[in-house]
């Protein structure tokens, strides 16, 4: 999974220090967007539709301002 | 770059952290000018390493304040929604805007954080004014946390349009600036929504690094995060937040609050001397 997501992120994962480094910081960035994507499921399996839509387009945010900010820099 | 090696940057970033978490700020606000004045290093890279820390000391404390049930959940993915969208305004700024502007900008949210801290943080009371009946969506928003003398204490959400706008602002400063951007969202929960203290503050932290994510992210992909840099930043205020947070047992927290007017103060001045020296090409 790590390596799936390295990959498709153009890095390079041997078993080295910085790239090491990199992966985690990484995933400690994804790590917010996996506790909104929770979120997002936990209202929903509550029945609570309107706060489950909330989550998804904050998710959505997320995933459009990185997308969308790449080119911007 | 002056100080750089691994342990340098360890230490400065134990060092701020301490003393953001020690008055319950987020270490950006000290990470980011120690980075550029004392380490040397490039403002924007500071900026990437201390969105980074962010994310690191929110998701550290979230699940203890998630624990006392003082975080409002509701109300902070409804705030969300303004925090990513203000931060990815910023990471669409940040490209643009020039280094010396981005000195100075810190420079002001220094003098403010600086002025805030020195009038303190008051309660601004649990009831609110408007009707129940026009308030409407909002009271999905109302909660109750608990208190340690008074058992549950029920608390109303109020003015929301007023604290969105707010929370758009707080999350174009962090991802213009790096920081949690506490300088906002503390008034705007607690002059704005009229939020308990111990409410909003744990509703921030939880949000703080959904916000910082919501940049943090372009900027990774941009390269504008340094492993070498941002790696030993995130582990030393991690550290350094939880060495603030004891520090305040065996200081007394006026003396405490006075000293950081007065860091905050010379770390302002500091950073909009730089942005004079680099608009002047110095």
């Amino acid at each position: 999974m790590i390596g799936m997501l390295a990959a498709t992120l153009g890095l390079s994962l041997r078993w080295g220090g910085p790239s090491l480094v990199s992966t985690g910081i990484m995933l400690l960035i994804g790590l917010p967007a996996v506790r909104v994507a929770t979120m997002a499921v936990w209202f929903a399996l509550n029945g609570d539709r309107d706060f489950a839509l909330i989550a998804a387009g904050v998710l959505a945010i997320i995933v459009g301002s990185t997308l969308l900010g790449i080119g911007a820099g | 770059m002056l100080a750089t090696s691994v342990p340098a940057l360890f230490c400065i970033s134990v060092g701020a952290s301490a003393l953001g978490s020690a008055l319950g700020m987020a270490s950006g606000i000290f990470i980011v000018p120690l980075l550029t004045i004392v380490a040397g290093v490039n403002v924007r890279l500071a900026i990437g390493a201390s969105l980074v820390s962010v994310i690191a000391c929110s998701c550290g404390s979230a699940a203890a304040f998630l624990k006392q049930r003082l975080t409002n959940v509701r109300l902070a993915i409804v705030l969300e929604t303004a925090t990513t969208f203000g931060a990815g305004s910023g990471v669409m700024l940040s490209g643009l805007v020039p280094a010396p502007v981005l000195y100075a900008i810190f420079s002001a949210v220094l003098f403010v954080s600086a002025w805030q801290m020195l009038t303190g943080r008051q309660e601004s009371g649990v009831a609110g004014g408007g009707a129940d009946a026009a308030r409407g969506w909002a009271r999905r928003l109302d909660a109750v946390y608990p208190d340690r003398d008074c058992g549950d204490l029920a608390y109303r959400v109020d003015r929301l349009p007023l604290g969105l706008g707010l929370m758009y602002a707080a999350g174009l400063l962090s991802a213009l600036l790096g920081i949690g951007s506490g300088v906002l969202k503390i008034p705007a929960m607690d002059a704005a929504l009229r939020l308990p203290i111990k409410v909003s503050s744990a509703t921030s932290n939880f949000m703080i690094g959904v916000t910082a994510a919501a940049s943090a992210g372009a900027y990774f992909l941009r390269g504008a995060i340094a492993p070498e840099i941002a790696g030993p930043v995130a582990l030393g205020s991690v550290v350094g937040a939880l060495l603030g947070a004891r520090l305040l047992a065996f200081v007394a927290p006026g003396k405490l609050r006075l000293a950081f007017v007065v860091i905050l103060v010379v770390l302002a001045v500091e950073m909009a001397l730089a942005a004079l020296r680099l608009h002047a090409g110095l």
